[in-house]
């Protein structure tokens, strides 16, 4: 079923996104021909605008989903302000916002079972909540963990959806901590939970690291689940019963979840590590088919593309670069060269004209690159990291996706500043769009400092030099000695 | 070809996954410390082991600890780490271990943070270094001095709102402002406006802008805390630039009058146990003393506690030996007591 479900999804053309990444090669992509949508323009939405707190790796965003709910293509996303929000794709206009009881942090998925689109997000309270997308409403929600009040925050992983035993089911990473002294753990899941009606039907532990988003592929006529850990191990899992397959254990940790594909010399899942290594394997056995050391961490996903007759893997890079390396050898094919880290998973618009390939990086920017040549199309300021660390050993949080919108490509990305952007990438509207600079205002604050202080130093100079003439006192240079 | 073992760094960090690997970041700044405390109570070739020290430190601060575990971050990280008291333990340690450990040595041992470690101090002082060999820029300020040095602050003010809205770099950040602060304070001080002690007091006004923020979960960014070296962050290299150049016009500007660490450590740099000691006895008024302190926290032996940063220039540059480091908690020697006489 499992099997049959992938197999559908690629033949029709998906219309809803099913995967953290939206499918196995962690594309982003999704192209919507929804009638209520007019043309596709560029927007941006603050949400809230309150953070409530920080932690490590915190985003305001996490990354969307994207999918048609009735003749209405619609952008799902997850807030750090607990919220959970479905927005008009096309206009930005909110259609609904749910209130989670944690961050939300993961990407949700949306899952369209021909009768209702189902929005699943995992939160950092711990549960996984099922909505419905059309109108917001719970359909139900189950805690990964019992709650403790020395409980820390949960960290849930994206949603993806399969089937056990013939009914929907969906798997979702978890990873839980209590660092009370009197509780210590750290506990790694991938949690199967039937669709229905959130009934727990397995749960599968994988040690005591954060886990990453499961990715779901068609690997020789079988289904399987790869699921990244921390603690740099790679497992591959029968979705029926979350046993084991195989597994593979990396130098370092991996924060991202795989790629997969099916090349014409058999099925591939792509892997990279914090440290730094991008590394091919045969899906079927986890045998390592070709690795590409870049020369700095990653932590976004690896992403595979199609380019005519040949497949590359997009590799983003804390060494300043994104690699595209050729999926059968590991050769590189071409490196782009970003001002900073490149920290997101790429999105791939492989029918846009050109291609390209969106990406994220430390520079505040979100570059365009062409997926041929590997050079720039567009560069895009997205404003300034909210926070001087964030993000820096987080996944796929903020990875912008891409979305062919009644034919006009369009790009969305959540930024540390707070804002979420739709740029349209064809044409001048990237570029125009999203320079967003607070401009005017910054420059003026600066008077609005410097003066007062100014006036400020001149008073308290004044002061000292009235006290220092008054007879009863020593000297206005008097110290304080030892 | 890749080792085929995990590389030791590695094996020591995993335990800390959790907490975004930065156990090396705070390894690497205990044993600094633990460097500082060692080598600070040898006499031979101080200054030159000082300057050693700083070399170390603004490597681990720029390779190592790039981030927020800076001046401002300490502070804020330290109130960050209050809020997890209570339910995660390690995580709430981890936020609070610096500014802990940099708080406790300088109750226990003076200021060190301040003279030996702290990598902006240790930019500062190379400004200073080349303040030193360049009479000219020690000349008095006159008019038209003073016209063409705030001609060149207007025309760097100019280019960095240049470079914004030609979006060449993206520098609007707050860090700017705090630079920019410096530069005017020292300018107002250059031209006689201000006076250098009376404006001391201004670093408590960071100290309360921080907590402030805080608490109020506005974020703010430090000029000093060297994310430009990781991340290509320019707003914080001009920055930093800025504050290094404001060294040029009075030495450690930015320790002086704003910097909320050297507030804190110079509160509690009162009960430490380390102190300077002048004797009267010794000493000829030379004043060699204020002319070695970069802070100008000392004169005629006379040493200011709150500015202090004990990096002992004045002790090790005194011809007459009048200064010296002492225990104060080392008890006084008893008196000889001689047993009374029987009659």
């Amino acid at each position: 079923m499992t099997l049959l479900a992938l197999t559908l999804a690629s033949l029709l053309g998906a219309t809803d996104w099913p995967q953290s990444r939206g499918d196995a090669q962690n594309s982003a992509a999704i192209s919507l021909d929804a009638p209520k949508c007019g043309k596709a323009k560029a927007w941006r939405f603050e949400g809230s605008g309150r953070v409530l707190g920080y932690e490590p790796g915190m985003t305001v965003w996490s990354s969307v989903a994207l999918a048609q709910v009735d003749d209405r293509a619609v952008l799902a996303v997850g807030s750090y302000d607990h919220l959970v929000y479905l927005l008009d794709a096309c206009s930005g206009q909110v259609q609904w916002k749910y209130p989670t009881g944690g961050a939300v942090a993961a990407a949700p998925t949306l899952w369209n079972d021909g009768q209702r689109v189902w929005l699943f997000a995992a939160s950092s309270d711990r549960l996984v909540y099922a909505l419905d997308a059309s109108t917001g409403a719970r359909l139900w929600s189950v805690a990964v963990e019992d709650y403790r009040p020395t409980l820390g925050g949960a960290r849930l992983s994206s949603a993806v959806v399969g089937t056990v035993a013939g009914e929907p089911a969906l798997f979702v990473g978890a990873w839980v901590y209590d660092r009370s002294l009197g509780a210590s753990l750290q506990r790694g899941s991938v949690v199967a939970l039937r669709i229905r009606d959130g009934h727990r039907l397995w749960t599968a532990a994988l040690g005591d690291n954060e886990v990453a988003a499961p990715v779901l592929a068609n690997v020789g006529g079988s289904a399987r689940l790869f699921v990244a850990s921390s603690d740099g191990t790679l497992h591959a899992l029968d979705p029926s019963d979350g046993k084991t397959i195989w597994k593979r254990t990396e130098l370092d940790a991996i924060r991202s979840p795989p790629a997969v594909v099916e090349l014409p010399d058999g099925p591939v899942v792509v892997l990279a590590s914090k440290y730094g290594l991008a590394r091919a394997l045969n899906a079927v056995d986890g045998a390592e088919r070709w690795s590409v050391k870049t020369l700095d961490r990653v932590i976004g996903s690896p992403a595979i593309a199609r380019l005519g007759d040949r497949w590359l893997v997009l590799v983003p890079s804390y060494d300043r670069h994104l690699w595209a390396l050729d999926a059968s050898t590991g050769a590189v094919v071409w490196r782009y060269a970003a001002r900073a880290g490149v920290y997101s998973s790429p999105a791939i618009a492989a029918d846009a004209k050109p291609p390209v390939a969106v990406v994220s990086a430390w520079d505040d920017a979100l570059h365009v690159v062409d997926l041929a040549t590997g050079h720039p199309v567009a560069t895009v300021f997205t404003g300034r990291p909210l926070w001087d660390v964030a993000g820096l050993d987080s996944s796929t949080w903020s990875a912008p996706v891409v979305a062919r919108l009644n034919g006009t490509w369009v790009t969305f990305a959540g930024s540390y500043d707070g804002v979420l952007r739709a740029l349209p990438l064809e044409g001048a509207g990237a570029v125009a769009a999203g320079s967003d600079f607070s401009g005017l205002l910054f420059w003026l604050s600066f008077p609005a400092t410097l003066v007062p202080l100014s006036l400020f130093a001149v008073w308290l100079t004044r002061r000292a030099r009235r006290k220092a003439q008054i007879p009863s006192t020593s000297s206005g240079t008097a110290r304080k000695g030892t | 070809m890749e080792p085929e073992r995990l590389p030791l760094l590695k094996v020591l960090d995993s335990p800390f996954l959790s907490l975004d690997g930065t156990s090396v970041e705070m390894a690497s700044l205990l044993f600094l410390f633990l460097a500082v405390l060692v080598v600070a109570g040898t006499t031979w070739q101080r200054q030159w082991t000082r300057r050693a020290v700083q070399a170390v430190s603004a490597v681990v601060f720029f390779y190592v600890v790039y981030s927020c575990l800076g001046v401002f971050g300490m502070l804020r990280n330290a109130f960050h780490g209050t809020t997890l008291l209570g339910s995660v333990y390690s995580e709430s340690c981890f936020w609070m271990a610096l500014p802990v450990v940099a708080a406790s040595v300088t109750g226990v041992a003076g200021p060190v943070f301040c003279g030996w470690i702290c990598p902006t101090g240790a930019l500062q002082d190379l400004a200073v270094a080349l303040r030193n060999r360049l009479p000219k820029l020690r000349a008095r300020a006159t008019g038209p001095r003073l016209l063409v040095l705030g001609a060149v602050c207007l025309v760097f003010l100019a280019l960095l709102v240049w470079l914004s809205v030609e979006k060449k770099m993206f520098v609007e950040d707050s860090s700017l402002h705090w630079a920019m602060g410096v530069l005017a304070l020292c300018y107002l001080v250059v031209a006689g406006l201000v006076d250098d002690q009376a404006i001391r007091g201004l670093r408590l006004l960071s100290v309360g802008v921080i907590l402030v923020t805080a608490v109020s979960r506005q974020l703010i960014t430090s000029p000093t805390h060297f994310a430009f070296s990781s991340r290509g962050d320019p707003a914080s290299a001009l920055a930093t630039l800025i504050i290094v150049l404001s060294s040029l016009l009075v030495s450690r500007a930015f320790c002086r009058y704003l910097c909320p660490w050297g507030a804190v450590t110079g509160l509690l740099a009162r009960f430490s146990r380390l102190k300077i000691a002048h004797d009267a006895a010794r000493c000829d008024g030379c004043n060699a003393c204020n002319r070695s302190c970069a802070v100008q926290a000392v004169e005629l032996g006379q040493v200011q506690v709150d500015q202090c940063q004990l990096c002992f220039a004045c002790i090790d540059d005194c011809p007459k030996s009048a200064l010296s480091l002492v225990d104060t908690w080392k008890p006084a020697p008893r008196p000889v007591e001689t047993a009374p006489q029987k009659a």
